[in-house]
């Protein structure tokens, strides 16, 4: 059964087997293998549950009100602060996303095994996991039908130059290309988590509440005893009952940054690693002015991808937002905005994105008691962005850009390719870009020691027996690719150590 | 403009707001909208009455320090500023060299024009038809 807020009448008392806080890719996939295993399943959801027919009626801008957390506002703070939009809803960050999905990096596994002990997650092993996930959320690779002219655009520069590029691969079932992605798919075309895993789940007998947020956690002799919450009323964000859950094991799937947090908030110290090492996927949006009509709001916006300097950690994926969401960015104030809208048809965008190598963040208990999250941009890493905006304006100027504008203060927008040795010879302040990153990590990271990691190679927290830690948060690295296959991967391999385990877990004592 | 319909601003404020719309967006140019249709000011009230009460405080205040502000350098208050003083004005938030300064004024920029673009009157001025590629 799904509940939401309209559902529930009176508090709400759980004491099912397992408790998952967060419905995203990890919560998801966890909830359907382990429900699917007898286990008795509770999913706690603080977002609303919406479908393709309220998404169809929401602007992207009233998309970004209601199925992001702060408005797609939450801010990592330093020297530049970044925005780090995250999804609040049922399917959590995969109905936002960009459906963009590629297995975990054969380098990254390795490294993993070898720099942080993760034991059996080799590509050889992993291999079941990535397949069962792929076939479950339909991977399947962008059609040239539905790429759009964006996507076309920067092929063809990239084609000109000889750099390797391709069709991205998506959790797609008949793409319409209406370029609303990252708005909730009108077409339910995009296969988010709660389109295929939560109704799995639902089906074995789970059940998931909608607007229900989790607050306060208890331990008590080494144990997490009870969740208590509230759920809330979507409109106005009023507490409406409360919420009291009674697991034998708990999972936090909370995502990379609202899963410390809501440890440490708790003072559930697992280790002195948790909230640290936040690694964000750092990324600008580079846009090009053409004579021709691009019309970049049709198609998928991330459908084509440039690879040819992913070993150096730089990834260009394509990325474009409608006028309500591009211009108040792009375009200047004054008369030059109202021009820059009507010209908006003939602009393209892509965008670049790096490894964080060098490059870290924290995420604590804010004064105000919400996350507060800093991030250290390291200068190796920004000379990596610099170098992918060079890339990108190239290729731009090689597919017949008349301008280039690398979303640099103090740059003029590049009118030829000579204008883009400026990014080399004039210095390029970490604070004069403007940038974003989409896929928060690694703040409760896996490894074999509670002094260098926060859980076990199977997400069991340090130091608690029936604690699991199931999202992007355990991953030691930056992956250098979209991360949703990887954490639904990583959560089914870890959710059957649990069934596998559930007699020594679940029991006390 | 009726204040009734109004959820986060005053009176007052709606009136800073306007002159600060009135700036970003100008009438006139590229394209106009009816000013009797599109209501930017009210846009952009009614997008942004979700937000947390702090953050509510903080675009306040960010909105009363453009009004005070230049006070103390040009001796005026925003709203008493010509047209062309407001635009130079604002132009020195939007291009200032200290980065905070830049940043907090893109929140107010992007706040308003989002709810200004969504609108569907502006929409069709500046004929944008989001369309699938692939129709039904």
């Amino acid at each position: 059964m799904l509940f939401t807020y309209n559902d529930i009448t009176k508090d709400v008392v759980e004491r099912p087997d397992v408790c998952i806080i967060g419905s995203g890719a990890g919560g998801a996939a966890m909830a359907d293998v382990l429900s699917g295993a007898g286990l008795d399943v509770v999913v706690l959801e603080e977002g609303g549950y919406y479908t393709k027919d309220r998404y169809s009626t929401y602007k992207p801008a009233v998309a970004m009100k209601i199925l992001y957390r702060d408005y797609g506002g939450t801010i990592a703070f330093g020297k530049n602060p970044i925005m780090l939009p995250l999804g609040k809803a049922v399917g959590g960050t995969t109905v936002i996303n960009s459906g963009t999905c590629f297995r975990t990096p054969d380098s990254i596994l390795k490294d993993w095994a070898e720099r942080y002990g993760v034991e059996n997650a080799s590509s050889k092993d992993m291999e079941p996991y990535f397949k069962q996930v792929e076939k479950k959320i339909n991977v399947t690779q962008v059609s040239p039908q539905v790429l759009g002219k964006n996507g076309l655009v920067f092929k063809r520069g990239a084609d000109a130059l000889g750099m390797s590029n391709g069709m991205l691969m998506h959790n797609m079932i008949n793409c319409h290309g209406c370029g609303r992605c990252a708005f909730g798919c009108p077409h339910d075309a995009k296969q988010a988590v709660h389109l295929n895993f939560i109704p799995s789940a639902l089906e074995h007998g789970a059940r998931v509440y909608a607007n229900a947020r989790a607050e306060n956690i208890t331990v008590e002799a080494g144990r997490v005893t009870r969740i208590q919450g509230s759920i809330i009323n979507e409109q106005t964000g009023n507490k409406l009952f409360g919420l009291n859950v009674f697991p034998k094991l708990l999972v936090v799937s909370a995502g990379a940054i609202y899963t410390p947090y809501i440890l440490e908030k708790n003072n559930i110290n697992l280790s002195p690693e948790l909230g640290r090492n936040l690694t964000i996927h750092p990324a600008v949006r580079i846009t090009a002015m053409f004579d021709e009509i691009i019309e970049g709001y049709k198609g998928v916006p991330q459908g084509s991808y440039v690879d040819a300097y992913a070993s150096e950690g730089i990834m260009l994926e394509g990325i474009f937002v409608p006028p309500e969401i591009g211009l108040p960015i792009l375009a200047p104030i004054g008369k030059k905005n109202k021009e820059i809208a009507m010209a908006y048809d003939h602009l393209a965008a892509f965008g670049v994105m790096v490894s964080d190598k060098n490059s870290y963040g924290r995420v604590k208990v804010g004064i105000d008691k919400r996350p507060f999250i800093t991030y250290h941009f390291d200068p190796y890493d920004f000379k990596k962005l610099v170098k992918g905006i060079a890339i990108a304006s190239e290729i731009f100027f090689a597919a017949g850009a008349k301008t280039v504008n690398p979303s640099i203060y103090g740059i003029r927008e590049f009118t030829s390719p000579d204008d883009i040795a400026q990014l080399f010879t004039k210095k390029v302040p970490l604070t004069s870009v403007e940038m974003m990153a989409f896929h928060p990590l690694g703040t409760a990271r896996m490894g074999e020691t509670k002094d260098h990691s926060v859980v076990n190679s199977y997400g069991k927290a340090h130091g608690l027996d029936n604690l699991f830690i199931s999202d992007g948060s355990i991953f030691p690295s930056s992956l250098g690719v979209n991360p949703q296959v990887t954490i639904m991967s990583f959560a089914i391999r870890n959710a059957q150590y649990i069934v596998e385990n559930k007699k020594a877990l679940l029991n006390h004592g | 403009m009726a204040v009734k319909e109004l959820k986060v601003f005053d009176q007052k404020l709606y009136t800073i707001v306007h002159a600060i719309t009135d700036t970003i967006i100008p009438p006139g140019g590229a394209f106009d909208v009816d000013p009797k249709v599109v209501d930017p000011v009210l846009l952009f009230d009614n997008y942004i009455d979700n937000m947390s009460r702090l953050q509510l405080k903080a675009i306040k205040a960010v909105i009363y320090t453009i009004e005070y502000a230049p006070l103390v350098t040009r001796l005026k208050r925003f709203t008493k500023m010509s047209p062309e003083q407001r635009l130079k004005y604002l132009q020195g938030w939007e291009n200032s060299r200290i980065f905070t300064k830049r940043n907090i004024f893109l929140l107010i920029k992007m706040l308003a024009l989002m709810a200004f673009y969504s609108d569907d009157a502006v929409a069709e001025a500046i004929h944008y038809h989001p369309e699938c590629l692939i129709k039904d």
